[in-house]
């Protein structure tokens, strides 16, 4: 009998057996590692790493979360939304090492959008995977280059590709491009406004190395970039800031400003036509010539700027309580006394309009003063400055975060202990607003409307907006601290605001209406990473 | 790396031969001889038994469940339950019977999903109506039928909870071997296998709040939606009187 009983369970345990080898897909057993959250216009979108997908959180007109899982493909690297928040780009460095067919993936930059059907708009294939990736500010081009935690047995730094983002994919884009290359490596990217270069309007893009600088003109990638060495005694000056100027108005005159590290010089780029004798020796029509110019101190930020004597390139010299105004033409440099160290700079002239010279208004502010000023350029000649008008605030400034339209004429100013203030350019007021101590890190994110700001920190669990009409906020309480908050457009019309809570891996997400936020219509939803799983 | 969806019918057609395989093995030879071919009790000493018959029975039941939702809860695709069941033989005609019971089938599963502890527990009621062919004495073949519900109760650490309904119907074949009787009492071993067919079930995992939380508005994430359907095998225990 006791043979019967075990043949009669023998079967059933055969088979449970087998059936438990047979496992479900490895991206439920693996938890969420790396969750980027980018905002677009109408959706916050999570990539899920493990998952291999981007999760687009849209919100329908009834404050309910749509979200929709859109796969990316393996080898997550980098992801970035274009300038005006339509698009996403995810670079992917796909299956390194190489699995076999079909299960293999390349390397590859996409181009996905949110919407009605968030979906891959483009797939730009790429040779090599790489991790770095780079947006043109005005979302015409992105960039695709090795960063620092590419590591392959034997790779080139300085290999890049360049894609034009509004263009489809084929055998000109992307374009890969080497830099040629002194022993430096690209650590940052810089693109140009459309500069009258030689006769010719067109955009550069300014590859910042640990040593040099290369210069590609985007409207003839395929020549190759221009290598311009920053020092001629064989030292290694890193540049960490361009500024470019198209120069004046009918003057072939566009040149390029190099800020660089603990240096007291900035180099000025002239952007030259070639020499009719060199012609033959070069593919490009113009060459960069570098100038070095003395600034009198180190300088932390810089930018062209117009003033009544003409065009000028400021350097803001914390070590001297200056503005040096250096004239790019002779290389003359003259101090504005500030009385007050800064070490950010801002042109506000199309807020404020200029001066009755036409002569730009800047606005200055610092991590280590609790001042901010704002110098009117107007009157260099003689009297090196028209005014600086200086104002006290109760702490320093660690950010400045600009309002949108048709709000622009205030500026949200963070501290870097949570102190926050609402500047008005117009009227040159800047309202306090305070905050409960001990939260640092405060986070302002800005309605696209221009109309409120959403404020978050780290370890508070609130949210607050604040109404840029009457400088009213209103606070709520969340279940858990908000790592990041997204303001995007409803399906229909109307805002929502996202508040992502962090502490759980899943991510959990709390919904308010943006118009019309109240604790009574707001929604929970725990861990969305578990959501739309395929 | 989940495997082929044809897995389960696989396992499926395996279990259903290896049982066949060993009904004929268990059939004793003896049993065989003195079968007559129309009536188990042909003997005046061995009275049928008196309708209604009373049936219980307890056991294992085991299901490969292919659905992408079971995925969410269980990192593979079994599923065992105990199985409880009680009910009435209400017809007999010579050798063939008819019966109807209820069933109550309750198991779960929990495993780590994406980081979190996540768990699933079925309960199933049903109403098997089964028909039964006996041959010989000691052993019956039967049919059976089962529709019922699924109650589905997912939860995931701490405080979420997805709950719902399905509804669907066993369809199984099997033999039941008598292992002796005592007095108007008789004793069953009984295997059986088939397929359970289940409708879909939305899961949404919803917060749970406690008394000392405000109270806020919850929404659902929504899981892959679950299907307990699947190839079937249930062995079990049973008393007749």
């Amino acid at each position: 009998m006791k043979t019967s009983l075990r043949l009669c369970f023998a079967p059933l345990l055969l088979c449970t057996t087998a059936l438990s080898a047979c496992g479900r897909d490895e991206l439920w057993d693996t938890p969420p590692s790396q969750t980027p959250v980018l905002g677009l216009t109408d959706a916050a979108v999570v990539i899920d790493d493990t998952a291999h997908r981007a999760l687009f959180l849209e919100v329908a007109q009834d404050l309910t979360l749509a979200p929709v899982s859109v796969p990316i493909g393996h080898g997550y690297a980098a992801s970035a939304t274009t300038p005006d928040d339509t698009q996403l780009l995810v670079l992917s460095r796909g299956d390194v090492p190489r699995k076999k067919a079909p299960k293999n993936q390349s390397p590859k930059l996409q181009i996905l959008h949110a919407g009605a059907k968030p979906a891959v708009d483009k797939t730009f294939p790429l040779s090599d995977p790489l991790s770095g990736l780079a947006v043109d500010p005005r979302g015409t081009y992105a960039i695709v280059y090795p960063s620092a935690s590419d590591a392959t047995f034997v790779a080139n730094p300085n290999e890049l590709s360049i894609v034009d983002i509004g263009a489809a994919p084929g055998p000109n884009n992307p374009i890969p491009l080497t830099l040629r290359s002194f022993g430096g490596r690209p650590q940052g990217f810089f693109f140009t406004q459309e500069l009258d270069v030689v006769g010719q309007s067109r955009r550069l893009l300014t590859v910042l190395t640990d040593r040099d600088l290369g210069i590609i003109d985007l409207s003839a990638p395929t020549k190759g970039d221009i290598t311009v060495p920053l020092s001629s005694t064989g030292a290694r000056p890193l540049p960490v800031q361009i500024a470019a100027t198209n120069g004046l108005p009918g003057v072939d005159d566009a040149r390029l400003a190099v800020r660089l590290a603990a240096d007291s010089n900035v180099i000025l780029v002239d952007l030259l036509p070639v020499p009719p004798g060199d012609a033959g020796t070069t593919a490009h029509d113009f060459r960069p010539t570098p100038n070095i110019v003395f600034a009198g101190g180190q300088p932390s930020d810089i930018a062209f700027v117009n003033t009544d004597g003409g065009l000028r390139l400021a350097a803001l010299v914390p070590s001297n309580q200056a503005l040096a105004l250096i004239d790019p033409t002779t290389g003359i440099s003259t101090d504005v006394d500030l009385g007050g160290s800064f070490e950010k700079l801002s042109l506000v002239t199309d807020i404020v309009g200029p001066t009755a010279s036409g002569a730009d208004v800047a606005l200055l502010w610092s991590t280590s003063s609790t001042e901010i000023a704002f110098v009117a350029l107007g009157s260099t000649v003689g009297k090196p400055y028209k005014s600086v008008e200086r104002v006290t605030l109760d702490g320093q400034i660690a950010q400045v975060v600009d309002v949108p339209a048709p709000n622009q004429h205030l500026k949200v100013l963070v501290g870097p202990t949570g102190n926050l203030y609402v500047l008005d350019l117009e009227t040159r007021t800047v309202a306090p607003l305070l905050t409960s101590s001990g939260y640092g890190g405060t986070a302002v994110t800005l309605s696209p409307d221009g109309q409120r700001a959403w404020i978050t920190a780290p370890n508070a669990q609130n949210i607050a907006s604040l109404d840029f009409a009457t400088l009213h906020p209103k606070n709520f309480t969340l279940a858990s601290p908000a790592t990041s908050t997204f303001d995007v457009t409803k399906k229909g019309g109307g805002r929502a605001v996202l508040a992502i809570r962090g502490g759980n891996p899943q991510l959990d997400l709390t919904l308010l209406d943006g118009l019309s936020p109240s604790a009574d219509t707001a929604i929970d939803y725990p861990s969305i990473l578990l959501g739309e799983l395929p | 790396m989940k495997a082929p969806r044809f897995a389960s019918a696989f396992y499926f057609t395996s279990l259903v031969v290896i049982t066949s395989a060993l009904a004929s093995v268990l059939l004793p030879s003896q049993a065989l001889a003195e079968s007559p071919k129309d009536n188990p009790y042909p003997k005046s000493s061995e009275a049928q038994p008196r309708l209604p018959e009373i049936l219980v029975s307890t056991g294992v039941r085991a299901m490969a469940i292919p659905s992408h939702g079971f995925d969410a809860f269980a990192e593979n695709d079994v599923l065992l339950q105990s199985s409880f069941s009680a009910g009435l033989t209400f017809f007999r005609s010579g050798s063939v019977s008819t019966s109807a019971s209820f069933e109550w089938d309750a198991g779960g599963k929990s495993s780590s999903t994406r980081g979190l502890d996540v768990s699933l527990f079925v309960h199933r009621l049903s109403i098997p109506l089964e028909a039964r062919w006996q041959p010989v004495k000691r052993v019956a073949l039967f049919v059976r039928v089962a529709p019922g519900a699924n109650r589905l109760l997912g939860s995931a650490d701490p405080t979420l909870r997805a709950r719902n309904w399905s509804f669907g119907v066993d369809a199984t074949g099997g033999t039941a071997f008598m292992l002796g009787k005592a007095k108007s009492a008789r004793f069953w071993i009984t295997a059986e296998v088939g397929y359970s067919f289940a409708f879909a079930a939305s899961m949404k995992l919803v917060h749970v709040q406690n008394e000392d939380e405000a109270p806020r508005k919850q929404g659902g994430t929504v899981l892959p939606d679950l299907s307990v359907g699947g190839g079937l095998g249930r062995l079990g225990v049973a008393v007749s009187f």
